[in-house]
This record gives structure tokens, C-alpha cells and sequence, in this order.
């Protein structure tokens, strides 16, 4: 039997900023926006999705008197992530 | 990046494949500071050579406190890039740690060599680079620092059996092989 893929992550710009996150220690909200081509309004929502689900953890503070908002992966954001690609292989294996 | 589009299992694949690739440490954007390092060794251990063993001036080695200059420009340099840098990543760190180790043993030479003299030092700096250039050539699979920091050991064990005037010789043959070469060599796709 198939696992499920999670709805959370199954979505382009959830996926998108948590396959980015498992790569680095930690990111600025400007970079991930750049690098996922999202807007600022639709990648809050998103990120702060991640966050209620406990996948990402977001810091706010201030740089030079601008907020800076870093965002960061959680444990549970990890495997949540390896349970993700784990069943997306198993897919891709029995379409074969 | 729109998030409401319908898409398959492959699609999911290449787009954590695209994020993957888009955090990966990229060499080409430090290869300014092994060409500055590089050539300024280069230059300096050259004219070392020329003053003390062609023109037998008594004081050729005062030709390396520009060395002190670039390590201030250096670490203004690199000081800055780190706090406008908008993430973090693993290899950042290792890269840290590689190089601050091998500034620090550096460091900790030039102090001993007032006790120990210059001969017993130069062979120790040529290791340091070459485990340093090893250590990131492994760490970012790129085989031109992997041999060059290899033919840089192979040219600090030789110096320890060489009188100074040849050390300077072999030191500028490390420091081509594993930091000039290297450098001409990264390529801005690949690396």
C-alpha cells in the first residue's frame, strides 16, 4: 500500500522552501522569495503555514533598523521531508 | 511560484533537485581570494628570491609584510560578504572552519619562527596549504585543489631536506599548483 503524500509539502511553493531549507542552516525571507520566484504575500502564507505545522521554525529581529525575518527547518520539518521523498520514489518506482 | 498548479511525482523531484541546486556552494565566488593570495605569495616569494640570491640585498625578506596588508583586506572582505549574506549553509561552515584553522596554524608558525627560525617554517606553510586546498577540493569535489593541495605536500616534505634558498623556490611551485592553477581552472556553470 502507498503512502500518502503529505498535502503539506505536496504543494509547489511549500516544496519549494522546505527542499531549500533542508539545504542550508538557516535563510533570509528575501532569499528563499528569490530563489522560489514567489511573491512576498503568498510566501508568507506559505511560510507561516510551515510554521503552524511545526515543519520550519521563523525568527524575527532587526538589521540595521529593517526587520529581518530568518527562517530555519525543524526536526520534525526533516522528516517530514525524507517521509516525502521517501513516498514520491515509491511512486515514481511503480509507474516505471 | 504559483502554489495551486496540478502536478506529478517527476515534477516534485526536479523541483527539489532545482532548490538543492541553487544553495550549492559555488567555488567561482572565491576564486578572487585564491588568485589575491596566490599571486601575492607568488610575487613575493619571487622577489624574496631575486633581493637575497641575485642582488644579495641583506633585508629581501621585509618583501612579505604585504602580507599582513592583504590579510587585513582580506578579512574586511570576507567580514563583510558574511553579514550581507542572506543564509547559512553546511559548507560555508566547513569552508570556516578549513580555512580559519589554516589562518590560525599560520598565525601560530609566524610566532614560532622567531624561535625556531624561517628554514623549519616555510615546508610547515606549504603543508598547511596543501591540506587546506585538500581538505576543500574533497569537501566541494574538485580535483584540481585535490592535486594541487596534494603537490603542495609532496613539495613542503621535500623543503624540509632543501637549504632556504631552495624552499623559496619550491614554495612558489606549491602555491601555483595549488592555488593559482586551481583558481584559472574554476569554471563559473561548473563550480
Amino acid at each position: 500500500m502507498f503512502k500518502d503524500l503529505d498535502p503539506l509539502l505536496h504543494s509547489q511553493l511549500r516544496l519549494a522552501i522546505v527542499s531549500l531549507m533542508m539545504n542550508v542552516d538557516e535563510a533570509e525571507f528575501n532569499f528563499i522569495k528569490k530563489k522560489t520566484g514567489a511573491t512576498s504575500g503568498n510566501l508568507s502564507v506559505q511560510l507561516t503555514k510551515l510554521k503552524d505545522a511545526g515543519y520550519i521554525a521563523v525568527e524575527k529581529s532587526f538589521r540595521d533598523n529593517f526587520p529581518l525575518t530568518t527562517c530555519k527547518i525543524t526536526l520534525k520539518g526533516k522528516d517530514a521531508f525524507e517521509e516525502y521523498v521517501k513516498a514520491l520514489v515509491g511512486y515514481i518506482q511503480v509507474k516505471k | 511560484m504559483e502554489n495551486t498548479k496540478k502536478w506529478d511525482e517527476a515534477e516534485s523531484i526536479q523541483l527539489i533537485r532545482s532548490m538543492i541546486e541553487t544553495t550549492r556552494y559555488k567555488v567561482y565566488a572565491d576564486r578572487f581570494i585564491y588568485f589575491m593570495w596566490g599571486y601575492a605569495t607568488f610575487i613575493c616569494a619571487s622577489l624574496h628570491y631575486l633581493l637575497a640570491y641575485v642582488l644579495n640585498y641583506p633585508y629581501a625578506y621585509v618583501v612579505w609584510l604585504a602580507m599582513p596588508v592583504l590579510a587585513v583586506v582580506h578579512f574586511v572582505m570576507i567580514g563583510k560578504r558574511k553579514k550581507s549574506s542572506p543564509v547559512s549553509t553546511f559548507t560555508g561552515r566547513v569552508m570556516e572552519g578549513v580555512w580559519g584553522g589554516m589562518f590560525m596554524g599560520i598565525f601560530a608558525l609566524i610566532i614560532a619562527s622567531f624561535h625556531v627560525g624561517w628554514e623549519a617554517i616555510y615546508p610547515v606553510f606549504m603543508l598547511l596549504y596543501g591540506t587546506a586546498c585538500f581538505a576543500t577540493g574533497k569537501a566541494i569535489q574538485f580535483k584540481y585543489l585535490v592535486w594541487g593541495g596534494m603537490a603542495s605536500v609532496v613539495c613542503g616534505t621535500v623543503a624540509f631536506y632543501q637549504p632556504f634558498q631552495y624552499q623559496l623556490l619550491l614554495l612558489m611551485l606549491a602555491i601555483l599548483v595549488s592555488y593559482i592553477l586551481p583558481a584559472h581552472l574554476m569554471q563559473k556553470s561548473e563550480n
